[in-house]
C-alpha cells in the first residue's frame, strides 16, 4: 500500500478527488468547503514529504515510477508518473505553495467559493502532473491543463482589467506551446525511425538521443517558443506583469512560485537532454537573451508604482538568472538555477502573498500611498524584510545560495569561452540592481513617517489589525525553507546533483566539443576550480 | 444466385432497417399525431441501428456488388448511427413541432445516407449516397424555423448544392471515361476497377476530373473556395440544423473524398497532396481569422466548421503523400471527425436548450452570465468549447495530435524535400491556427463566466438536455481513454489498404514502414 510509486499516484490524485468534493460539497456552505479544500491540501502535503523522505541521496534514476502501460494500443502514450532528483524539489513546492495558496485566499474570496477552491486544487493536480509525468505526451497534457483552472482563478476573481488579462495569458502560453507541440512531436517521429516502434517514454527518447544533428537547431526553436513564453524570457514577456496585477492574490502566488518554473523545467527535461547539439550552438543567444531580461525587469521594477507590478518584473528579472544558470551549462550553474527555481519559488510567492495581505487591509497597492507601516504592522513589516532579503540574496538565505551558484558557474564558462565573460559581469549588476529596487519599496513602504492610504481602511470601519494567525500560518514553512536552504543547502543539493549531471552531461560534451573546435581554451584556469571545489 | 442476395441484404440490414422506419414515419406520420411517440419511435430506431452495426463490426473485408464491407465503413456507419442520435435529441424542438414526423424520418434517411457512402464501392451508389443527405436536409432546412432569412438560407443552400452535385457528376463522367467501369475495388485483381486503370501514367484528363471531383466534395465539406454559403446559411437556421449541417455533409464529403480520391484515384495526379494541402492551409486560415470578429454565434460556428475541414484536410494531404505511415492520415481524419462531431453536436444542442427562436440566444454576448444562472450547462458548453480548441486532456487535443502528427511525420520522412517543406509548413500552420480558434472559443468561455447576465435564459426540453449530458461525457471519456477509438480508426485505415494494389503503387512509400 505504501510502497512509494502507489504513494506517488495516491499524492497526485488527492487533489483532483478534492476538486471533485467541492462541487459535491458546494451545498454546504462555504465555511465546509474552505476547511475541506485545505485539508484536501494538507493530505497531499503529508503524501509529499513522505515521498522527498523516501527519495535516495544519491540516485539518478527515476524514483517510484507508477505506469499504466498498454502495449496493444498503436498509439500507446502511457500513463507514467516518477520522480527524479530535477522534479522532486518543484513537486514539493507546488504542495507547500497551494497551502500559502489557500490560506491567503481564506477570507479574500468571498463569490463562488466552491469554484475557487476546486479551480485551485485542479491547479495543483495539473503542477504535480506536470513535474512527474514520464512520458512526453502526457507531459503535455499536464502542461496545457495547468491554463484552464488559471484562465478561470483570473478571468473571474481578478481585479478590473481581469477579462482581458486572462485571454492574453491563454493565447500568449497556448501559442508558443503549439509549437513545442509539434518540436515534441517532431522527437517522437525521429525516434521512431530511427528504432521503429513508437515511443512516448522520456527516458528511452533521452537515451536514444536519435534527433539528427541538421534537424536539432529546428526542433530546439520550436520547443523554445512555448517554453521561453512560459519562463519568460525578454521579448515574449509582457503577458506576464498584466496576468499576476489582475490575478487573485493565490492565483499570483502559484503563478510566480510553479507556473513559471515549469518553463525552466522543460527546458531542462527536453531541450538541453534531447537537443545537446543544438543546445551548445544556441548557447550565446540564450545566455544574452537572459542577461537581457534581468536587466530589464530590474530596471521596470524600479521604476514602477504599483507593489504587485513591482514584484511581478523582479520575477522576469529573477528567471532570467534561472535560464542563465541552466544555459551556462556548467555543474554549478546549472544546480543554482535548479535551486533558484525553488527559491523564487518561496521569495516570490510570500512577497505576493504579502502584498496580497497588505491590499487586502487597504485596498490598495500604490507604494506612493504608504508609509511607516513598521509601527503600525510589525509583525507582516518581519516578514516583508526577511522574504525581501531572500528575494535580494543576502547570505544565509535561500537567495545567496542560488545566485551565488549561478554566478560562479557563469564566470566559469566565462573563462572558459572568454567571449562570454561580458554576460556574467552584466549578470552581477543585475544583483545591485535587484537588491536597489526590493530595498527601496521596504524603506518606502514601511519606514519613514507613518502614512496610511485615505479613505480606503477597511469597510466596515474596523480598526487596521497586524497579521493573524492564519496568515502567519501562510508565511511560516516558507520562512523556514528559506533559512533551511540558506544555510543546509547540501541537503537539497545532493537529492538532485545526481539527475541534474546525467540530463546535462551530453549538452556539456558538446560544448566542451564546440569549444575545441574553435580552438579556444576548454579548462577553466585551476585557481577558479580550486575555488569551486570549496565552496562545494 | 439467391446465397449472394441474402448475403448483400444482410449486411445492408442497419440502412434498409432505417429507411423503412423512415418510410413508416413519413406514412404513419399522416394518419398519427403524436410528436412524443414518434420521437421515441425514432430514438429507438437510432438505437437498433447502432446494436445492428455493431453485431457487424468485426467482419472481414468483402465486396457485395456496389458494397463493400470493411472496418473503415464500420467505423463510418457506427459514427453515423451515433451522432444521428444525438442529432435527433438536439432537434427535439422540430421534432414536437407540427411536422414532427417528415423531420424525423428525414434524419434517418439522412443517417442512411451517410452509412451508405462509407460503404460505396461504386460510383453510382456513392452518389446515391450523397443525395440521400442532401435531398433531406432541403426539407430539413425549411422546417426548422419560420422567416425570411430562413426562406433565404434555404434557397441559397438548395442551389448551390444543386450545383455542386452536377460538378461532382460530371467528374464522375471523366472518371468512368477514363475507366471504363464505375466499380472502385475488387477483391482479385483481375477485374477491371477504377483504381487499377488509375494506376498507370497520370494523364491530364485524370487531372481535371480530380479537381472536378474535388470541388463537388469541397461543397460539402464547405472548404475554401466552397465555403461562402456557410455564415449565410448557418445564420438563417435553427440551432439543431446548423448542426446538422456542420456535421453530416461534412461526414459524407471527407469519407467521399477517403473513399473516392485517396483510394479509388491514387494515380490520378502527382498533384493531389498539393491540391489538398494547399486548401488546408487556406481553409484553416480563412475560417479561423474570419471567426474572430463575429458576433452571430452561429456565424461564428460556421467559420469554425469552415476551419475544422481545414484541420481534417491536413490528415487527408498527410494519407496523400505518404500512404504508409506511423500514424495515418485516414485514421487521424476518422479520429477528428468522431471528435468533431461529439463537440459540434453538444454545442448546438446546449444552444438550442436555451432557446431556438429569434431572439433568445443569437449573438455571443446573449450568453452573458450563464456560469450564474444555468452552471451546468454553461460547464458542458465550456468543456465543447475547450475540445474543439484542443485543450487537453479533453477529447479534441487527440484528434489534434495524431492530425499533426501525420503531417510531421511526412515532413520528416517523405523522399522529396520540396514535400518535406510543405509539410512542415502545414504542421506549423496548424499549431498556429489553434492557437487562433482559441482567441474564439476563448471569447464565448469569458463572456459565460466573466461577465453578469441583464436577462437570465431559462433552459427548456429534457432532450436537448441528455443530448448536451450524453456528448459531454462522451468528450470527457474520450479525453480519458482515447485508444479504442484510435484503434478503429487505425484498423479502419489499415482496411482501405488491404488492397494488393495499394502495396505495389502507392505513390511515394518514403522510409516510412507499412503500419504495425
Amino acid at each position: 500500500m505504501f510502497e512509494p510509486e502507489n504513494l506517488l499516484l495516491a499524492t497526485i490524485l488527492v487533489p483532483l478527488v478534492g476538486a471533485c468534493l467541492m462541487w459535491v460539497l458546494a451545498p454546504l456552505g462555504d465555511v465546509i468547503v474552505r476547511r475541506v479544500a485545505l485539508g484536501t491540501t494538507l493530505v497531499a502535503l503529508v503524501g509529499t514529504w513522505a515521498l522527498v523522505a523516501k527519495f535516495p541521496k544519491n540516485g539518478d534514476q527515476p524514483f517510484a515510477v507508477w505506469s499504466w502501460f498498454d502495449a496493444s494500443r498503436d498509439l500507446n502514450v502511457q500513463f507514467s508518473l516518477g520522480l527524479d532528483g530535477l522534479s522532486l524539489w518543484m513537486f514539493a513546492l507546488s504542495a507547500v505553495l497551494m497551502v500559502t495558496s489557500i490560506f491567503v485566499s481564506w477570507t479574500a474570496i468571498r463569490e463562488r467559493v466552491p469554484l475557487f477552491y476546486g479551480m485551485l486544487l485542479l491547479l495543483e493536480f495539473g503542477c504535480l502532473g506536470v513535474f512527474t509525468a514520464q512520458d512526453i505526451i502526457l507531459f503535455y497534457v499536464f502542461f496545457e491543463f495547468t491554463l484552464i483552472p488559471l484562465f478561470f482563478l483570473i478571468g473571474i476573481w481578478g481585479s478590473e482589467d481581469r477579462q482581458y488579462a486572462a485571454m492574453k495569458f491563454f493565447l500568449f502560453t497556448l501559442a508558443g506551446s503549439m509549437l513545442t507541440f509539434l518540436g515534441l512531436l517532431a522527437i517522437v517521429l525521429f525516434d521512431y525511425s530511427r528504432t521503429g516502434s513508437l515511443n512516448f517514454s522520456i527516458a528511452d527518447l533521452t537515451s536514444n538521443q536519435s534527433v539528427p544533428e541538421q534537424w536539432q537547431v529546428c526542433i530546439f526553436v520550436a520547443l523554445f517558443a512555448g517554453f521561453a513564453i512560459k519562463v519568460p524570457l525578454f521579448p515574449v514577456h509582457t503577458w506576464l506583469p498584466l496576468a499576476h496585477v489582475q490575478a487573485p492574490t493565490a492565483g499570483s502566488v502559484f503563478l510566480a512560485g510553479i507556473l513559471l518554473k515549469i518553463g525552466v523545467y522543460g527546458f531542462l527535461r527536453f531541450s538541453v537532454p534531447l537537443l545537446p547539439n543544438a543546445t551548445a550552438q544556441c548557447m550565446p543567444w540564450l545566455l544574452w537573451l537572459s542577461v537581457i531580461g534581468i536587466i530589464y525587469g530590474a530596471l521596470v521594477a524600479l521604476a514602477q508604482s504599483d507593489m504587485k507590478k513591482l514584484v511581478a518584473y523582479s520575477s522576469v528579472s529573477h528567471l532570467g538568472y534561472c535560464t542563465l544558470g541552466l544555459f551556462a551549462l556548467t555543474p554549478l550553474a546549472v544546480q543554482g538555477s535548479a535551486l533558484q527555481m525553488i527559491n523564487h519559488g518561496i521569495s516570490t510567492g510570500a512577497l505576493f502573498a504579502l502584498v496580497g495581505m497588505l491590499y487586502e487591509r487597504y485596498h490598495t497597492r500604490e507604494i506612493a500611498q504608504y508609509g511607516g507601516l513598521a509601527k503600525r504592522l510589525p509583525c507582516l513589516t518581519f516578514f516583508m524584510i526577511l522574504f525581501t532579503f531572500s528575494s535580494i540574496g543576502l547570505p544565509g538565505t535561500n537567495g545567496f545560495t542560488g545566485e551565488f551558484l549561478i554566478l560562479i558557474g557563469m564566470f566559469q564558462r566565462g573563462w572558459a569561452t572568454p567571449d562570454l565573460l561580458i554576460i556574467a559581469i552584466l549578470a552581477v549588476s543585475g544583483v545591485v540592481l535587484g537588491a536597489w529596487y526590493m530595498l527601496n519599496l521596504v524603506r518606502r513602504v514601511f519606514f519613514g513617517p507613518l502614512r496610511e492610504p485615505t479613505g480606503h481602511g477597511h469597510d466596515n470601519g474596523e480598526p487596521i489589525t497586524d497579521l493573524n494567525v492564519r496568515e502567519v500560518a501562510a508565511l511560516l514553512p516558507l520562512a523556514v525553507l528559506v533559512f533551511w536552504i540558506g544555510l543546509y543547502p547540501k541537503f537539497f543539493l545532493d537529492r538532485m546533483a545526481p539527475s541534474l549531471n546525467r540530463v546535462t552531461f551530453a549538452a556539456e560534451e558538446e560544448v566542451r566539443h564546440l569549444d575545441i573546435q574553435n580552438e579556444k581554451q576548454a579548462a577553466a584556469p585551476q585557481v577558479v576550480t580550486e575555488s569551486l571545489a570549496r565552496v562545494r | 444466385m439467391y446465397d449472394e442476395l441474402l448475403k448483400t441484404v444482410v449486411t445492408l440490414l442497419p440502412e434498409i432497417f432505417l429507411i423503412a422506419m423512415a418510410t413508416i414515419l413519413f406514412v404513419g406520420g399522416a394518419f398519427v399525431r403524436a410528436p412524443r411517440v414518434w420521437l421515441i419511435v425514432t430514438v429507438a430506431a437510432e438505437v437498433v441501428a447502432t446494436y445492428l452495426v455493431w453485431q457487424q463490426s468485426d467482419s472481414e473485408t468483402a465486396i457485395y456488388g456496389p458494397i463493400i464491407a470493411d472496418q473503415f465503413g464500420n467505423v463510418v456507419r457506427w459514427l453515423a448511427t451515433t451522432t444521428g442520435l444525438l442529432l435527433v435529441l438536439a432537434g427535439a424542438r422540430t421534432a414536437k413541432g407540427k411536422l414532427s414526423t417528415e423531420f424525423l424520418g428525414a434524419m434517418l434517411v439522412i443517417t442512411a445516407g451517410v452509412m451508405f457512402v462509407g460503404r460505396a464501392n461504386e460510383l453510382v451508389f456513392l452518389f446515391l449516397g450523397l443525395e440521400l443527405i442532401s435531398i433531406p436536409t432541403y426539407v430539413l432546412l425549411y422546417l426548422g424555423r419560420q422567416g425570411r432569412g430562413t426562406a433565404e438560407s434555404t434557397a441559397k443552400y438548395f442551389f448551390l448544392s444543386i450545383l455542386s452535385s452536377a460538378v461532382f457528376l460530371y467528374g464522375l463522367s471523366f472518371v468512368y471515361g477514363l475507366a471504363g467501369t464505375t466499380t472502385l475495388l475488387a477483391m482479385d485483381s483481375g477485374t477491371a476497377t477504377i483504381q487499377s486503370a488509375f494506376m498507370a501514367e497520370p494523364s491530364t484528363l485524370g487531372g481535371i476530373a480530380l479537381v472536378l471531383v474535388l470541388a463537388g466534395l469541397g461543397f460539402k465539406i464547405a472548404a475554401v473556395p466552397f465555403h461562402f454559403y456557410a455564415p449565410d446559411v448557418y445564420q438563417g437556421v435553427s440551432h439543431s440544423n446548423a448542426a446538422l449541417l456542420s456535421i453530416a455533409p461534412k461526414l459524407a464529403g471527407m469519407v467521399a473524398i477517403i473513399r473516392l480520391v485517396l483510394i479509388g484515384l491514387p494515380g490520378a495526379n502527382p498533384m493531389v497532396w498539393q491540391l489538398l494541402l494547399v486548401i488546408a492551409v487556406i481553409t484553416m486560415t480563412l475560417g479561423n481569422v474570419s471567426a474572430l470578429w463575429q458576433t452571430d454565434l452561429r456565424r461564428m460556428m460556421a467559420y469554425s466548421s469552415i476551419a475544422h475541414s481545414g484541420y481534417m484536410l491536413i490528415g487527408l494531404a498527410a494519407a496523400a503523400a505518404a500512404p504508409t505511415q506511423a500514424y495515418g492520415g485516414i485514421a487521424a481524419v476518422l479520429f477528428y471527425l468522431s471528435v468533431y462531431a461529439l463537440a459540434t453536436v453538444g454545442f448546438f444542442a446546449a444552444l438550442s436548450y436555451l432557446g431556438d427562436n429569434e431572439e433568445s440566444v443569437r449573438n455571443v454576448d446573449d450568453l452573458a452570465g450563464l456560469a450564474n444562472n444555468q452552471p451546468l450547462i454553461a460547464a458542458a458548453i465550456a468543456l465543447f468549447l475547450f475540445s474543439l480548441a484542443g485543450i487537453p486532456p479533453l477529447a479534441g487535443f487527440w484528434g489534434k495530435l495524431t492530425l499533426l502528427t501525420s503531417s510531421v511525420d511526412v515532413a520528416i520522412h517523405h523522399t522529396d524535400p520540396t514535400a518535406r517543406t510543405w509539410f512542415l509548413v502545414l504542421a506549423i500552420t496548424g499549431g498556429i491556427n489553434a492557437a487562433i480558434a482559441a482567441a474564439y472559443y476563448l471569447r464565448i468561455i469569458s463572456i459565460m463566466f466573466f461577465r453578469t447576465s441583464r436577462t437570465p435564459l431559462q433552459g427548456t426540453g429534457g432532450w436537448q438536455a441528455a443530448a448536451v449530458g450524453v456528448s459531454a461525457l462522451l468528450v470527457l471519456l474520450l479525453g480519458i481513454d482515447h485508444g479504442h477509438i484510435a484503434d478503429a480508426a487505425h484498423e479502419a485505415e489499415s482496411s482501405l489498404r488491404a488492397f494488393p494494389e495499394m502495396e505495389q503503387t502507392s505513390l511515394d512509400p518514403g522510409e516510412a514502414k507499412l503500419p504495425t
